[in-house]
């Protein structure tokens, strides 16, 4: 995470910078890891509770 | 080093229908105020209801007035469920969308009717379900409403309006920063501020959705159009709204906790790259902590509870406990450079703990931390949910986040808005720096009663544990600690609506001609932009203080969790 | 709340480093407990669970409560059931009862079965406190050993409508 030097001004900004700057992209990505991580295993889970015996 | 505002001219076209504020040099959009002020008054129009079911449902919990009769109770206990946990925080939320996205970017509120529509959906739907909770005496659901318990239409129908209304809402806040992006109102990023409310956004994109999910379909179920709903199908897509709606409330409150430490201390955040990563660990993984409600249901393995209790890695834990460095960090830097610098916590002591901003953010940051969230982490561990589930563990530990934490701090907020939205003059300026101390106080006795209660065994929900004959004597004192925690709280509330209205209602039109309250003419939000990077890094103003007391809150995270590992070892075997 | 520097992409400084460094290692202590518990604790969350009906599994209760009981309780005329260690023992919730009254041996295994005839509850024991929901249509199979001998309750603590603080079962466990 950490860079080294000083900003200068006309530096383009790090990629970091535009990485974090991305609102769509932080977006996709949080609905999308929360969406299969939470909701799609668990329904899977559910799904494959077998029958009684 | 910032600037006050940002300087791009705004186009003479009569779409821009502004007002500078003479305080903070910003500009606020006209429809955006008026949206502001309705949003917050429907906001203090449900905490109001939401209160006084709060009152009555305290004082049939402590035992010794046991005031009301059981149907009322669980007919109390739904709406002040609804009225808090969804209306008056998101409401409240709203208003801060459309502050965010306008006045903090320098831009106009590019999508006001879509706004206002959303705002009628919301206010339709609140509405509603108060009516529907008080008058039908089959929808006492719970905010909760768990398929098969069975209420009317109409209720499922509210929550659907209110739901579309927010989401509607929610995204008139991106319309309105991909318009100001592009009319080039500002440069760069985000500010933190900003970044931060956007955070809640996304969160309330899921979380809206989710809700979409859960409960249109119990809709169609409650008229007999669907015919099966699997009660844990339906669990999993109501706490994939019914948590991240509080993961919703964090990110607001961690963006408000920022803006009132500039606003009363003049910060600048120590690391913008630190405190943006933060909040990116929130929209990454925060969701995921809906399992924490489902740990002791059937059906789900172990590998998906312990993955998803623990945000992933508890990295979304993470994420709080760096905004938890991160602000007192950046208040002590500032103060230390305004020459408070004695000792390790002389910055704290010179801090203004008179000025009703300062005072809500410290308690809120307080008890969020040590109490809410040092509980909830524990809760949420897999195997001790055991210990905790539905007990009244759990309204102890969430009063202590929602109402400890954002409301506290939604409430010193609202001072602010008052004089530089609203332009009224704040009125009862001493009660006003009082009752962040009175509501926090009393929420503080009011979750430790209930925590001390759950830990004894009382359910949450539940009428009259006394019934059952297996509550130890000792649960009528862990009951009164949180009734009389609740009459403190009350009164603070009182005191806040009280301000509110006499404010709000009283008095001619006034522009604000000061930031502070109560604690000075000097204007911290100026002040903020004079700290140097020089003064940030000067080895004097390093946030020494600031660290020890985050490594304080560290052991007493470690004691209270290592002590529930202990108590449940002592619990008869099971797996 | 107002425009951050242009480029604001910069290093950590120490304390933010040291803080973030403690955290994260005590994030990973947090994620590693639920794992070491589960392999080497006494006490974790049931995870074998059926489909059923309410039907079904009233069935398979009635069945449970005809084989082995015991007795019937003094106070409610419920019937006590004791089934041999080891054994598939049933309990069924239902607004607003537990049904049977369980008797067990401390000390030794027992298969417990827990499920819903109608709504969901809350299986509370008390004064162990051991906390799990019971959902309609899911047969829950908790293996328990008491620890401790004595009368418990069963509170439920799930809202299930207006007699929910009505509902408390009965479980006795005797010493061996």
């Amino acid at each position: 995470m950490a860079k080294k030097g000083k900003p200068e001004a006309n530096e383009p900004e790090p990629k970091g910078q535009k990485v974090f700057d991305n609102i769509w992209l932080l977006f996709a990505l949080s609905l999308l890891i929360s969406t299969l991580i939470y909701n799609v295993w668990g329904i899977i889970d559910l799904m494959n509770v077998p029958f009684a015996k | 080093m910032t600037t006050l505002a940002p300087t791009t001219p705004w186009t003479s076209t009569a779409k821009d229908d502004y007002r500078i504020c003479g305080v903070t040099t910003l500009k606020v959009d006209m429809h955006a105020e008026r949206l502001i002020i309705a949003n917050a008054v429907m906001a203090v129009v449900c905490l109001l209801l939401g209160g006084i079911a709060a009152l009555l449902i305290a004082l049939t919990r402590w035992q010794v007035f046991h005031l009301l009769p059981a149907n009322w109770f669980y007919r109390l206990l739904t709406l002040h469920g609804i009225d808090m946990l969804v209306a008056w925080i998101v409401f409240f939320e709203m208003a801060g969308l459309h502050f965010g996205s306008t006045a903090l970017l320098n831009a106009r509120h590019a999508s006001p009717k879509l706004a206002w529509f959303g705002f009628i959906l919301m206010t339709i739907g609140g509405l509603m379900v108060n009516g529907v909770v008080l008058f039908d005496p089959n929808s006492s659901v719970m905010f909760s409403a768990y398929v098969p318990l069975k209420a009317h239409p109409l209720f499922y129908l509210s929550y659907i309006l209110f739901a579309v209304g927010a989401l509607i809402t929610v995204a008139t806040f991106f319309i309105n920063i991909v318009v100001a992006k592009r009319e080039g109102r500002f440069s760069g990023s985000l500010p933190l501020v900003v970044f931060g409310l956007m955070t809640a956004a996304i969160l309330a994109v899921y979380t809206l959705l989710e809700g979409a999910a859960a409960i249109v379909p119990a809709f169609f179920w409650s008229m007999g159009i669907l015919k099966n709903y699997d009660p844990g199908i339906y669990r999993n897509f109501f706490w994939g709204f019914g948590h991240p709606a509080q993961q919703v409330n964090l990110a607001a409150m961690v963006a408000i906790w920022y803006a009132l430490a500039q606003m009363t201390t003049g910060i600048r955040p120590v690391n913008e790259k630190f405190s943006r990563f933060a909040f990116i660990l929130y929209l990454f993984f925060i969701n995921l902590g809906s399992a924490h409600h489902l740990l002791v249901d059937p059906g789900l393995s172990f590998a998906w509870k312990a993955v998803n209790t623990s945000y992933a890695m508890y990295l979304a834990v993470l994420g709080s406990m760096m905004h938890a460095f991160s602000i007192p960090a950046a208040i002590e830097v500032a103060q230390r450079a305004k020459g408070h610098n004695k000792g390790l916590f002389g910055w704290l002591r010179n801090a203004p703990w008179g000025e009703p901003g300062f005072a809500a953010l410290i308690m809120s940051m307080i008890i969020f931390g040590w109490i809410g969230g040092v509980t909830g982490v524990t809760i949420g561990t897999e195997q001790i949910n055991m210990l905790a589930h539905n007990t009244m563990r759990l309204p102890g530990h969430f009063h202590a986040t929602v109402v400890g934490g954002t409301t506290t701090v939604f409430m010193g907020f609202t001072y602010y808005v008052i004089p530089l939205i609203f332009r009224k003059e704040l009125k009862l300026k001493s009660w006003a720096k009082l009752q962040p101390y009175v509501f926090g106080f009393g929420t503080i006795l009011v979750s430790l009663g209930m925590i001390t209660s759950g830990l004894q065994g009382v359910a949450r929900r539940h009428w009259d544990i006394t019934f059952t004959g297996v509550v130890p004597g000792t649960v009528n004192i862990t009951l009164a600690i949180m009734g009389i925690g609740a009459l403190i709280a009350v009164t603070g509330g009182i005191m806040y609506i009280t301000i509110v209205l006499t404010s709000i209602l009283t008095g001619p039109r006034l522009e604000a001609s000061n930031l502070l309250l109560t604690s000075g003419t000097n204007n911290p939000l100026l002040e903020s932009t004079k700290l140097t990077d020089e003064m940030m890094e000067r080895p004097q103003n390093q946030p020494k203080g600031t660290l020890v007391i985050v490594f304080a809150f560290l052991a007493w995270f470690a004691i209270y969790y290592l002590s529930n590992w202990w108590l449940l070892g002592r619990t008869w075997f099971i797996k | 709340m107002l425009a951050p520097e242009r480029t604001w992409w910069k290093p950590l400084g120490r304390m933010e480093k040291t803080w973030l460094t403690v955290a994260f290692v005590w994030c990973i202590f947090l994620t590693l407990m639920m794992p070491l518990w589960y392999f080497m604790g006494k006490q974790n969350v049931p995870t074998e669970t059926y489909r059923t009906t309410p039907e079904a599994f009233g069935a398979k209760v009635n069945a449970f409560v005809d084989q082995y009981t015991v007795g019937s309780d003094a106070a409610t005329g419920m019937p006590i059931v004791a089934a041999p260690a080891g054994s598939d023992i049933y309990l069924r919730a239902m607004k607003w009862q537990w049904y049977p009254v369980l008797q067990l041996e401390q000390g030794q295994t027992y298969r417990l079965h827990i499920s819903s005839m109608d709504l969901d509850h809350g299986f509370s024991l008390q004064p162990v406190n051991i906390n799990l929901q019971v959902l309609p249509g899911y047969d829950y199979v908790a293996t328990i050993i008491p620890t401790t001998n004595g009368d418990f309750t069963i509170v439920c603590n799930e809202y299930c409508d207006v007699g929910h603080h009505t509902m408390a079962g009965k479980v006795i466990v005797v010493k061996k």
